[in-house]
Parts: C-alpha cells; sequence; structure tokens
C-alpha cells in the first residue's frame, strides 16, 4: 500500500510554548481509518494543521501522496485533503446548503453546467439531498457537520481530516455523523482515507488503527482491540477507557482479549452464580 | 438565591405570528442544588434557561429571581441588576474570549458592572484560581491557549462576577476526561458553597454524577421534574421515547436485569455496579480469567 501521509523528523513548537513536537515520525496508509487520540494539548490537532499547511513547522519532511509539503505543492496538497472542524457553525459561506457546496467547487472553477449534478451527488452522499434549499442556519449540529463534509466530497478529496467534528454535537446528531462516516468508508473504501482526531473512545472503536498522542508523542499505535486492552495506562494518559475495559477492571477481570458492552453482559451471564 | 418559575408561557413572535415554545412551566431551582435541564435537541431547554438569566421575558407567568419578580410587563432596565446576579456558561465560552491577556479578559466582566481595577484584578485572580488556572499564564493571549486552558479562562469570567446562580450550558463539552472531570468538581465547589447552579447538559454520565434534580423537557413542556435517582428508574423504553440516551452504568444494569441479574441500588458508579454484579457471579470463574476466550465473534484484525 501506498501512503497518504509521511511524516519525518518533524520539529514544531508554539511560540512561547517550547517543542511540542521533536523528530515526529509518523505515516498513515492510502485507504486507512485512523484515529488520533490525546487529551486536550496533547499536540493531535497541531498534526492536522502541519498537514495542512496551516502552520509553518521548523524542521523535517511532510509528503502527502509523494509530494513533499512546501509552499509551490501547498494548494495541490490542499486539493487532495479535506477537513471539518469542530463548530458547526464556523464553515458555512452559503446561503442556502446547495450554495455551501457551490463554493468549492467555484473555487476550483468547475463549469457551472456540471454544478448541479456534482451538488445534488454529494449531499446525497450525506443523507442532505431533501436539504439543499435550507438555509443553514436552520439546520441541527449533525445536519451542519454532514453538509460540511458534503461540500468536500464533491471535491473529491482522498483524504478527510475530522478535528473533533461531533465534539459540539447531541447523541443523535454524533449517530448520524458516524453513520455517514461508515457509509462513505464502505462506498469509498481504499479511495479514501479518514482520520478522525477525537477523544472519544467510542468512536475510535470504529478506526482500523488508533494512534495515542501524549504532548507531541507517539506512545501508542495499534488496532481500538488491543489498546483497549490498556485501560488503566489510557487513564494515565488523560483518555477514558471504553465502559467495558473499566467494569471488567473494577470486578477484576483482566481480559485476553477485547469485550464490547453486548459481549461482556452476555459473557457474565454465563457466569452467573 | 431561590428561582420559582410559576405557570409561565412563553412564545416567539407578537400577534398572530407567534411560535409558541415553552407551555405551563412551573419548575424550582433551589440554593445550594444543582438542577440538571435535559431533552432532545428542540425540546426548549436554551429557551428556558433565557428565562433564567431574562434573557428573555415570559409571555405569560411570573420568573421569581431572588426577591425579583419578572413578567412580561417588566421594564427592560428592571433586568439589568437581575443579569449581575445570574451567570450564564453558554456552550463553548471560549468563542467569547477578546481581550490581549488573560488577566483582561476576566477582569472586564467586573469592571463592567462598576467594580475600580485593584477590585476586578483581586476577583479576576482569586476566579482564575478556582477554576485552576496556572498564574504564570495570566499575561499570555488568551489566543494561544490550548481549547482546555481557553475554556478555564472563560469560566473564570464568569466566576470573577461572583453571581449567586450559574447556569452551564454543556460545560464540559469537547474536554478530555480530565478537563471534564475537573469542572464537574468545580461545579460542586459552587454548589457547596450555596449557589444555585443549573446545568443543561446531554452527557447523560454527568447528569446522574453532578445533579441533585433533573427537569426533562420535551415538546416546550415539562415531562419529569424529580430527584435523579427517581428519574433513572424509570423504565429504558421511557427515555426512548424522550429521546435521551441513559448514563452507560444505569443502561448496562437494566441489560443485567432482564439476564436476571437482580439490584437494590440504582448504580451511580462503575465501581458500585461492580460490586453488585460481583455477589451474583460465580466467583471461581471468575477468578479463572486467563483461559477465557471471547464469547461471541466480533471484527478481529489480525
Amino acid at each position: 500500500m501506498t501512503d497518504a501521509i509521511t511524516i519525518k523528523n518533524l520539529n514544531y513548537g508554539y511560540p512561547e510554548q517550547g517543542e511540542l513536537f521533536k523528530d515526529f515520525n509518523f505515516s498513515v496508509q492510502e485507504g486507512e481509518w485512523l484515529a488520533i487520540v490525546g487529551h486536550n494539548g496533547s499536540g493531535k490537532s497541531t498534526l492536522s494543521k502541519l498537514v495542512l499547511g496551516l502552520l509553518d513547522f521548523d524542521k523535517g519532511e511532510i509528503d502527502v501522496f509523494g509530494q513533499r509539503l512546501s509552499e509551490d505543492t501547498l494548494a495541490s496538497i490542499r486539493a487532495q485533503v479535506g477537513m471539518v472542524f469542530q463548530n458547526p457553525d464556523n464553515q458555512f459561506v452559503g446561503a442556502t446548503v446547495a450554495d455551501d457546496v457551490a463554493f468549492g467547487l467555484e473555487n476550483r472553477q468547475v463549469p457551472s453546467k456540471e454544478m448541479p449534478a456534482k451538488i445534488e451527488a454529494a449531499l446525497q452522499q450525506v443523507g442532505m439531498e431533501a436539504y439543499a434549499e435550507r438555509e443553514p442556519h436552520t439546520l441541527s449540529g449533525g445536519q451542519k457537520q454532514r453538509v460540511a463534509l458534503a461540500s468536500i466530497l464533491a471535491l473529491k478529496p482522498r483524504v478527510i481530516i475530522l478535528d473533533e467534528a461531533t465534539a459540539m454535537l447531541d447523541p443523535e446528531g454524533k449517530q448520524a455523523v458516524m453513520a455517514t462516516l461508515k457509509e462513505l468508508k464502505a462506498r469509498y473504501q481504499d479511495q479514501l482515507t479518514l482520520i478522525m482526531i477525537t477523544h472519544d473512545m467510542e468512536e475510535a472503536a470504529l478506526a482500523d488503527r488508533v494512534a495515542v498522542i501524549n504532548d507531541g508523542q507517539l506512545v501508542f499505535d495499534e488496532q481500538p482491540e488491543t489498546l483497549f486492552l490498556k485501560g488503566k495506562q489510557l487513564e494515565e494518559l488523560g483518555l477514558a477507557q471504553p465502559f467495558a475495559m473499566a467494569l471488567q477492571s473494577a470486578l477484576g477481570v483482566t481480559p485476553a482479549t477485547y469485550r464490547t458492552k453486548q459481549e461482556l453482559a452476555t459473557w457474565l451471564s454465563t457466569l452467573k452464580a | 438565591m431561590v428561582i420559582n418559575i410559576e405557570g409561565l408561557d412563553f412564545a416567539y413572535g407578537a400577534g398572530k405570528q407567534t411560535v409558541p415554545v415553552l407551555k405551563n412551566i412551573n419548575l424550582n431551582f433551589p440554593e445550594g442544588e444543582i438542577t440538571a435541564i435535559i431533552g432532545q435537541t428542540g425540546s426548549g431547554k436554551s429557551t428556558l434557561v433565557q428565562q433564567l438569566n431574562v434573557l428573555l421575558k415570559p409571555t405569560a407567568g411570573e420568573v421569581h429571581i431572588g426577591d425579583h419578580v419578572v413578567t412580561s410587563k417588566t421594564k427592560e432596565k428592571a433586568l439589568t441588576p437581575i443579569r449581575a446576579e445570574v451567570g450564564m456558561v453558554f456552550q463553548f465560552p471560549e468563542s467569547q474570549l477578546f481581550a490581549p491577556t488573560v488577566l483582561e479578559d476576566v477582569m472586564y466582566g467586573p469592571k463592567n458592572f462598576g467594580a475600580t481595577e485593584e477590585e476586578a484584578k483581586q476577583a479576576a485572580e482569586e476566579a482564575l484560581a478556582k477554576v485552576g488556572f496556572d498564574a504564570s499564564l495570566f499575561e499570555q493571549s488568551p489566543f494561544n491557549l490550548s481549547g482546555g486552558q481557553m475554556r478555564r479562562v472563560a469560566l473564570a469570567g464568569v466566576l470573577a462576577m461572583n453571581p449567586q446562580t450559574m447556569v452551564f450550558d454543556e460545560p464540559a463539552a469537547g474536554l478530555d476526561p480530565q478537563g471534564q472531570a475537573e469542572l464537574l468538581d468545580l461545579l460542586k465547589t459552587l454548589r457547596d458553597e450555596g449557589k444555585t447552579i443549573v446545568l443543561i447538559s446531554h452527557q447523560m454520565e454527568q447528569v446522574l454524577a453532578l445533579a441533585d434534580q433533573v427537569v426533562v423537557m420535551k415538546d416546550g413542556q415539562v415531562a419529569a421534574h424529580e430527584p435523579v435517582e427517581e428519574l433513572f428508574a424509570r423504565p429504558q423504553a421511557w427515555f426512548a421515547d424522550q429521546h435521551l440516551d441513559l448514563p452507560e452504568t444505569i443502561a448496562f444494569q437494566k441489560q443485567m436485569e432482564k439476564q436476571g441479574f437482580t439490584f437494590e441500588h440504582l448504580a451511580k458508579t462503575v465501581d458500585n455496579l461492580a460490586e453488585q454484579l460481583a455477589g451474583q457471579l460465580d466467583p471461581a470463574a471468575l477468578a479463572d480469567q486467563s483461559t477465557v476466550q471471547k464469547q461471541t465473534g466480533g471484527s478481529q484484525h489480525e
């Protein structure tokens, strides 16, 4: 498999706050669904901003699909990487949902006669086609985030980064966004690389791989099923353990393999005295 | 400061164009207690709390805030002193930071309500200490801080005015577990100081851990108003009807009940749930862990 993103010997620090990343190395493969987790201030959002060239780094190299990030390649890299941010209210420019999706296409100079079909297709993929003529402010948070996703999908990105995109949503909104992501991944498979920055472990559980970042360092990098077995260590890093792990640990059980809530309930029933 | 809402109706607009939002609300928010308000998005929660700090006035009925009474006829001028007594911490309050330094940002509120420079500085320093903000960062720009630090500055900005009632709208959203735990502790401290605390939250774990009583809103009306233990003892189907989740411990407890387990108490914590479960499990089987394999399938990447 080819690398979607390769980071080599990256050094970066915020002004006045000292070094955050020091000789940081990391890669994301094409078609992967990756979750990056870490406590507030761990550097996980900074990393995505560095990849998009939104922040300048001091030393190191970032390659996106083999292209070295530099002033010359910035536009080409941003064309391949779409980003959904945390606050659903800060990402709208259009007067209607359809206008909003059109905005990105206009920037890419897509001929106007091709636009309606592209907008329709993008909205369909996130289940928002019925809302094309609605004003964005009349939508719920979860609907707004799905429109933000549609605006990116219309541009056919190879990588989508979601930076705590569900943090401001209510449970229904969260579920709708996560269901949409699952559908997109099933549809595009290896054609789409998903990077989800989150501290919600239930969300991270959906990824193929979870990278745990702490103070600019990669602490764990593995499948969710094995990562979650490190329950206590996750808590020490300021992260939550999944509920099923916390309950087993309170029962004095150290499972050999990860159990979901449902699996745990079934298993405990077999142990009933 | 006690808040009482009596026979409150609220509608947006005027004349024939009105859109009723709140209908026949009767509620009491006691001192030294945390009252959680929960309900689906659009159920009227936010409109309700805007009556508490009088950003909105009732269309009918009365809101008693300490010694003040607010009705549809209350003049705008009479509302200003009430607003100083009810502090609002809106969702993502850090988006409202604006001053060049942390300290100046927190001093802004007290100064605006007439405190001298010296008084405002003292109030700000105390408030920042209360939210656990590192004093070495007082002169930093608030915009160079991490999300969790910005949230604390914004909270301190409200605390510095020392309001007797505080309304928190999803105060922990977007914070990591440690930040959430610290924030919940702060709410408990404020409650123990005798303040009236109102908490809007979608996170049922928070409601279970913090609230003394819970108000459930549905379609602009109060669907339930009762102590937190009574609320979560309701059947699962009732919560599904309200489009509300149950806290994970309680959802799991109810699931185990269906499989023949019995519980004396509502499991407020994971430890308590484990304790109540352990007594009903075969100790030998539980002790023999290393050989136990996963019971059902599931995606395993190898």
